[in-house]
């Protein structure tokens, strides 16, 4: 069976189960609804909650935080990779933060940025930069020496060293960073925004939480999930697109 | 040389002891999920544990603190505690209208007079009445600060405020200080010090809309198991709970620990006491009012309509009202 046949039949599987689960009364149906009741009120999702608004403010949200992480990660990673006695101080702090849970700090951000946007983007943003920083530095320091050697015999500048063997060399691990830095940008995004109840899907979930729509809430959940998906399929065409040939 | 008749006389008087102190009948465990920790009418299992009172019930109370809003009533949905104090009516009734296992045990908090709302000092803002163009906050969608603070708009004549979810008092408190809000709300003694210091000034109260106040705005909720077949221990529970509030309305000492919970002074708590927890807004008994929660309930689109006689009935299993 090919991945994608794969993946749906186990969806589908799984989905079957949950339904059955909740026919036989395994599960209290009005806990965890079942799916046909979950996709059932995908629509009103669409008429009653403003969906489509919630999804595109989450997604850009998530992006401009993933933005945010990639435009400071990156050259954050750099100086750690290029200077030995930054990379031996400030790696284990920059991996320090990426396992802390920073969404606690959102009393903090909403002192100092106030209740808005910027309060999501930014912890968003903070949230995905260790990973982009951690994963460039990874890239440029895993460029095999020979190419360097080589790029030397040819006299190769800085410049040009740059941007014909170092970066070429760490584009597949630039790639995956920018992924996890919207991976944790996504997750912060959302969970900010349902702590703060203010933006996207994450307020709609608490919402819809609060008003015991459950159906509707694991509805919503679907859609955060979409959101990550497009994410994937964007960074990985993007890799696709900046890898060399 | 240790024979086997010294080593059991040995085990028998070492056990002994152990045998003769076990309780003749131990307390029955309860699980209280309790939502607001500190403020006063959700302090009252604390209180009565630390007074005796359920103890004396036969009862041994597990109190797990929420952060309130459905959360409380998340905890009894799920099974995870018997009892849920403190838990807001609309939220019930979202839960009830679809049928989930939840059921009310007794009336917990009737009318607003506990809510109140402040400015900071300076910021031309006296009553409600100036709040034209400016923000206001309440706790969440839906909630009492929010029906409140919405009656007490329409009640100055002010339509354009503009209304924000800010959480719970605490952090509202902050965004009003960092002037982010213009109208905070609170729950006593949350703010006094603030006003007492000149700091805040105080705008409106819940104590303002009449037409609330034999209103039940949260209630204690339990699972349908405890309700229905623990039924003595749920009267026990809700006695031993009557109890205490008729204590905390006469021993000074809850005031302090009360004011000791709420980081408050001992004139702190009494004014708290007085002013916004009047003891007739705790009584027990069913949900007062149910028509008009059900009816904001629909208006605020929490529920697509009103609970069916069935539905009301299932909901509303009130084992124990205390006599006046």
């Amino acid at each position: 069976m090919r991945g994608p046949a794969l993946l749906v039949a186990t969806v589908v599987a799984l989905g079957l189960v949950w339904e059955a689960a909740a026919f036989f009364g395994w599960v209290d149906g009005a806990i965890v609804p079942p799916p046909g009741e979950v996709l059932a009120g995908i629509p009103a999702l669409f008429t009653d909650e403003d969906l489509v608004h919630r999804f595109a403010t989450t997604f850009l949200e998530a992006f401009a935080a993933a933005g945010l992480a990639a435009s400071v990660g990156v050259p954050l990673g750099l100086w750690l990779h290029a200077s030995r006695a930054a990379g031996v101080a400030f790696t284990p702090w920059v991996a320090a933060i990426a396992a802390a849970p920073l969404v606690l700090l959102y009393p903090l951000f909403l002192v100092i940025v106030g209740r808005n946007m910027g309060t999501i983007i930014l912890m968003g943003g903070v949230a995905g930069l260790p990973a982009m920083a951690l994963k460039t530095k990874e890239g440029f320091d895993g460029v095999p020496p020979v190419l360097l050697r080589v790029a030397r015999s040819f006299g190769f500048g800085r410049w040009e060293m740059f941007r014909k063997v170092l970066l070429p060399s760490a584009v597949p691990t630039l790639a995956n960073g920018l992924r996890l830095a919207l991976v944790f940008a996504l997750i912060n995004v959302v969970g900010v925004e349902f702590l703060v109840n203010f933006g996207g899907l994450g307020q709609l979930i608490a919402d819809l939480s609060d008003r015991y729509e459950l159906a509707l809430m694991y509805g919503a959940v679907l859609f955060v999930i979409l959101v990550s998906t497009v994410f994937f399929v964007l960074t990985e065409r993007l890799e696709r697109w900046i890898r060399p040939a | 040389m240790i024979t086997r008749r010294t080593l059991g006389a040995t085990i028998g008087a070492l056990a002994l002891p152990a045998l003769l102190s076990r309780p003749v009948g131990a307390a029955e465990p309860v699980k209280v999920a309790v939502g607001q920790r500190g403020a006063w009418d959700t302090s009252v299992c604390a209180f009565g544990d630390r007074m005796g009172f359920f103890q004396e019930a036969g009862l041994s109370l597990e109190l797990l603190f929420t952060d309130g809003g459905t959360e409380t009533q998340q905890a009894v949905v799920s099974g995870g505690t018997d009892v849920g104090v403190g838990a807001g009516m609309l939220a019930i009734l979202g839960a009830a209208v679809r049928n989930a296992p939840v059921r009310i045990l007794s009336s917990n908090f009737r009318g607003a007079s506990d809510t109140f709302w402040y400015a900071r000092a300076g910021a031309g803002i006296a009553s409600f009445k100036d709040a034209g163009g400016k923000t206001f906050a309440y706790s969440t969608n839906g909630s009492s600060s929010n029906l409140v603070s919405l009656k007490l708009l329409q009640l100055a004549g002010v339509t354009t405020a503009k209304g924000v979810p800010t959480g719970n008092p605490v952090a509202t408190l902050t965004q009003v200080m960092s002037g982010q809000i213009d109208i905070g709300y609170s729950l006593p003694p949350i703010g006094f010090p603030d006003m007492e210091a000149g700091r805040l000034v105080f705008v409106g109260s819940g104590r303002e809309v009449a037409e609330f106040r034999d209103q039940t705005v949260r209630c204690l909720i339990c699972t349908p198991a405890f309700v229905e077949q623990r039924r003595d221990t749920a009267t026990r529970f809700l006695q031993a709970y009557h109890k205490t509030i008729g204590a905390m309305y006469t021993e000074d000492r809850v005031l302090d620990w009360f004011a000791e919970g709420a980081n408050a002074t001992h004139a702190q708590a009494v004014r708290a006491r007085s002013e916004f927890y009047p003891q007739s807004a705790m009584a027990l008994g069913p949900p007062g009012n149910l028509a008009l929660s059900q009816q904001q309930a629909v208006e605020l689109k929490r529920i697509p309509r009103t609970l069916t006689a069935e539905q009301e009935t299932r909901l509303v299993q009130v084992p124990w009202t205390p006599t006046a």
